[in-house]
């Protein structure tokens, strides 16, 4: 371990000359929240909101091409009925397959570019300056690129991994619903089979658990990937239930903001001017809202990691 | 069948879960789908004549009725105008063909004995010397019969046989005066050189010479006894362990018409069925314990040596489909008189509820549109989703259903479902149309009808409302429909259709679409009408194409009944274009003018105001009058009428703003429209609107992506 991993690290004051690099310190365990660093939360949003664009962007110029000379502009698309919408998809077969290629792509490097403002947020999070003030991006930017490679080998092993379990759920879903179906019924086969897939795809869901807390750990005491997993087995093996919690109850709460979202969508979806304004307010609240919820378990995160690692020294 | 499970039929290969997957993939991959051409020609129409207007009702068996066949006279005699209301519905079909038989089901070895008499009138004009018998079990019997070997795809019926189904005939005997009874089936020919090119290994279509001839009017009694092995569940009938639909499955003779032509078909993958209306008494015999479904009500249900015994009797139809499982549910309700039930597998009581809730909707909806429901019964049998193939079909008074337990409410799969084997209770089951021949005059009116009627219960999202994001039924008819509009005429034999993709594209989706937008451009009001007096003047009766467009003729006139058979038999088609717009500033003529005697040079002068013009054309071999806008600048709209006559027209402007825009049928009326992209054109220099909602929209769904997947 660094010098930053000393057992006095959770006491800013206690804190041993930081490395030179970056000014920053660790900052407490109880401080470390999501709420303290609303910019941090902001710039990821910002940050995904960005490639968003690089795919909406096309999208809409593409319709724009076909329906910019509307006198009500893209409108008709979104008329309840769907016709025209349905004629441009079947107009626009050409265009599709370089559209879906597009997004692949966007979705490939973000899933890789994502990973430095991940661990810039983890940064801001878990550390603050010597005056006790949040780290400018500059400072956290650059942490989170320097454990970059680590956040790769962590991606790509968790990847294969829930690559793995989700194939394996959902094998598991058609044997069962099929072998079941005969003695149980269709239904209470196929509930079955889905309870079978979800009590593997939660192995899944802890796996993705573990992933955070190792980026944590990797962040928070700047060690590389093997003593990072240790460090993410610790701290969820210490309080295994509190920890995946913590985690659930985020990620279903997050789903909140859409199902809203799509409320608000179905009353306001299809109009312009001010509709859309707010339309497209709520939407942007829903996301960001969804960055927070992401924030909050990722200090959550620290906090775990941070506090295994306190008890473990202590011993 | 419905034609959602035809369309959600396309994407098995995208796993069962397709199904429940955004109907806008839906119509993603439906628009994606080439058709290749078929060049039959047109077929010819023959007239048919209207039922007979003095049919004596008769309900019970053995006793059929002896009135004349109907004759031309006796149509044209009609006043048509009379079945615009239940008025003058018949009550009951002419008694053609009564079927007295009894079943016994080993749902262990799926096997059906069947015994029993068929009591045939001669209804033609001419005595007759012979029978076609119809066996079509036996298209699932081997790989040579036409249905297996028919080299189609892309529409139902694609699953390998995994167990194959016979019916066996062991006697066919004619039963004369006095009792004596002469073999029939010993000189049958089942195998036959077919001047169609049909194969001659096929046994679905049986030839019977008769010992002598029959009279017209006379009457004649048929003893049978067959067996039939059910296939696993295939093409509408089979069995899934102990769950049994038993459909097509004892010896039928076909229809003979007034000519004295027999109208016999091998069973054909796409084909559905035509017959005679007549009794049927049909006694079935299951082990106990079994929950039986089956055409008309149960009138005796006991006790026999350990096994469950149930009669059914009905009249005024023409066949005979049952099912029978030890896991069926049931749920019941009385709806407008007619006792409905619902037979569904276990946990699947949403969908059964999902379904009883369409018909509350559908019988008095369909009732008022096209004549009262005439049977006591109906019963709707929601096969388990691992049996699906017996899904999505009709037979009289039992329809068959379908959709998974878990099917998402926001997503009316079940819904449209029903409804439309429902409608087929009207557009097959009391107009018994020739499914083999004309496709379209069930499937395609009962597409159009069951769209109308979604539309009208739950509004212009009718297939699906996923938030704010609502598509409607007529949609996915629209862009199917153009789809495959190029590729055959709607209008020909089931069997002249080279791809499932165009048999559901032309039959379905696009006889529904001219008729939709024959309904938007000239009134619903009409179209209820036409259709409706349709259906209650052909109530029991065979009517063919030319019928159908006889009463449109006679409540809509002469050009939507040219439109309908250039639409149908034609591949019609209409495409209206924005060809051209231009606004600029008025100005005086200018140049050299000679203004009296002398010559005069008029500089050019700018006036007050704005000139301008819009040229609208239209394509295709279709014509449908359309509304023009014309769109200022200032977002004020000037509507043009346009009878649609002529291949285009020029509208002049004049205003105090410029001329922005032009919009073709800007209330989406001519569905037909095989391009919506070009009905609008919007001046050089004016600005154009761009795609705010797209980008909104696309950009918070990419958002929500990128969250959901991003490590």
């Amino acid at each position: 371990m660094t010098a930053a991993h000393d057992t006095s690290a959770w006491d800013p004051d206690a804190m041993p000359t930081p490395a030179r690099d970056d000014q920053l310190v660790l900052l407490s365990n109880e401080s470390m929240r999501a709420r303290r660093r609303p910019r941090a939360v902001l710039a990821l949003w910002a940050w995904q909101l960005a490639f968003a664009l690089l795919i909406a962007w096309p999208f809409s110029s593409a319709v724009a091409g076909w329906y910019g000379a509307h006198p009500s502009g893209d409108e008709p698309l979104w008329t309840p009925g769907a016709h025209a919408l349905g004629d441009l998809l079947f107009i626009a077969q050409g265009a599709r397959s370089g559209l879906a290629t597009l997004v692949l792509l966007v979705f490939l490097i973000a899933g890789f570019a994502d990973l430095v403002p991940i661990a810039a947020l983890l940064a801001s999070m878990g550390y603050v300056t010597r005056d006790r003030t949040a780290p400018s991006m500059r400072a956290v930017i650059a942490r989170g690129a320097s454990v970059f490679p680590t956040f790769v080998t962590l991606f790509a092993v968790a990847a294969l991994v829930e690559g793995l379990l989700v194939g394996l759920a959902l094998m598991a879903v058609a044997l069962v619903s099929n072998r079941a179906a005969g003695k149980l019924g269709e239904a209470r086969a196929d509930q079955l089979g889905w309870l079978v897939g979800l009590a593997i795809l939660s192995v899944a869901g802890v796996v993705g658990v573990m992933h955070d807390l190792a980026r944590a750990a990797s962040v928070r005491f700047r060690v590389r990937t093997i003593r990072a997993c240790r460090c993410a087995v610790n701290a969820l093996m210490r309080n295994p239930m509190s920890v995946v919690w913590s985690w659930a109850w985020r990620a279903a709460v997050g789903w909140a903001p859409v199902a809203i979202g799509g409320l608000v969508a179905a009353k306001l979806g299809g109009h312009g001017g001010l509709a859309l304004f707010a339309l497209a307010v709520v939407h942007q609240l829903v996301a960001l809202s969804r960055v927070a919820f992401r924030a909050s378990w990722f200090a959550s995160a620290l906090r775990s990691v941070d506090h295994a690692h306190r008890v473990i020294r202590a011993r | 069948m419905n034609s959602l499970r035809l369309v959600a039929a396309r994407f098995r290969p995208f796993a069962p879960s397709a199904r429940l997957a955004s109907f806008l993939g839906l119509v993603i991959a439906l628009a994606a789908l080439a058709s290749f051409a078929l060049a039959d020609a047109p077929p010819t129409i023959a007239r048919a004549p209207a039922p007979h207007a003095n049919a004596t009702p008769n309900l019970g068996l053995g006793a059929p009725t002896t009135a004349p066949a109907p004759t031309e006279a006796t149509a044209t005699a009609l006043d048509d105008a009379r079945f615009d209301s239940d008025s003058s519905l018949l009550a009951h079909a002419d008694d053609v063909v009564d079927y007295a038989m009894r079943a016994s089901l080993d749902p262990i070895k799926h096997t059906v004995h069947g015994e029993g008499t068929i009591t045939w009138r001669n209804t033609s004009t001419t005595a007759v010397k012979e029978l076609w018998v119809h066996l079509y079990l036996n298209a699932f019997k081997n790989q040579r019969s036409v249905w297996l070997s028919e080299t189609t795809g892309g529409f139902r019926g694609t699953r390998p046989v995994e167990d194959w189904g016979t019916i066996d005939v062991r006697k066919f005997a004619l039963r004369d005066e006095g009792g004596i009874t002469t073999d029939l089936w010993a000189n049958a020919e089942l195998h036959r050189p077919s001047p169609q090119g049909w194969g001659e290994d096929d046994e679905t279509d049986a030839h019977v010479p008769l010992p002598r001839e029959v009279a017209p009017g006379e009457k004649i009694q048929i003893d049978m006894v067959w067996d039939d092995k059910m296939p696993s569940v295939i093409e509408r009938t089979g069995y899934l362990g102990k769950f049994h639909m038993i459909a097509q499955w004892f010896p039928k003779i076909a229809r003979l018409e007034p000519d004295g032509k027999w109208a016999h078909f091998p069973f054909h993958h796409f084909a559905e069925f035509y017959a005679d209306y007549g009794t049927y008494d049909v006694t079935l015999d299951v082990p106990q314990g079994y929950v039986i479904g089956a055409t008309g009500p149960a009138i005796d249900t006991r006790n026999e040596a350990g096994r469950k015994v149930e009669r059914h009797v009905q009249g005024d139809i023409h066949d005979f489909a049952w099912t029978a499982w030890d896991e069926w549910q049931i749920d019941k309700d009385v709806i407008g008189g007619v006792s409905v039930s619902v037979l569904y597998p276990p946990s699947f009581k949403a969908d059964a509820q999902r379904e009883l809730r369409t018909m509350r909707f559908a019988l008095p909806d369909f009732g008022a549109r096209y004549g009262r429901y005439p049977y006591e019964v109906l019963t709707l049998v929601h096969p388990p989703s691992r049996a699906a193939e017996a899904g999505g079909m009709e037979y009289p008074t039992l329809i068959t259903t379908g959709g998974p337990w878990y099917g998402p409410p926001g997503i009316y799969e079940v819904e449209i479902t029903a409804l439309h084997e429902f409608g087929h209770q009207y557009f097959y089951g009391l107009i018994g149309t020739n499914e083999v021949e004309w496709p379209f005059l069930d499937e395609g009116l009962n597409s159009y009808a069951e769209a109308v009627a979604m539309t009208s219960w739950l509004g212009p999202a009718s297939a699906a409302d996923l938030f704010g994001l609502g598509l409607s039924d007529h949609t996915i008819q629209s862009i199917a429909s153009n789809a495959t509009g190029h590729d055959a005429p709607v209008a020909q034999p089931s069997y002249a259709f080279q791809t499932g993709n165009d048999y559901g594209g032309l039959v379905y989706m696009r006889t529904a679409t001219i008729l939709e937008t024959i309904r938007r451009t000239y009134g619903e009001a009409l179209v209820d009408r036409a259709l409706g007096r349709y259906a209650r003047k052909y109530r029991f009766g065979h009517p063919v194409p030319e019928d159908l467009i006889a009463v449109f003729h006679e409540v809509m006139g002469e050009r939507v009944a040219q439109t309908l058979r250039t639409a149908l038999f034609e591949e019609g088609w209409v495409d209206y274009v924005a060809a051209e717009i231009s606004s600029a500033r008025a100005k005086e003529p200018a140049g050299i003018f000679d203004r009296g005697g002398k010559r005069e040079t008029a500089p050019p002068k700018l006036t007050n105001g704005y000139d301008g013009w819009a040229l609208v054309q239209r394509r295709g071999t279709l014509s449908f009058p359309v509304e023009i806008d014309l769109v200022r600048e200032d977002g004020g709209k000037q509507r043009v009428h346009w009878d649609g006559d002529g291949r285009e027209i020029r509208i002049p402007y004049h205003g105090d703003v410029p001329l922005r825009s032009v919009l073709v049928d800007p209330e989406d009326r001519v569905s037909l429209d095989e391009k919506l992209t070009n009905n609008f054109a919007t001046a050089p220099g004016e600005p154009h609107a761009g795609a705010p909602r797209t980008f909104e929209r696309v950009l918070y769904w990419a958002e929500l992506g990128l969250q959901a997947v991003l490590p």
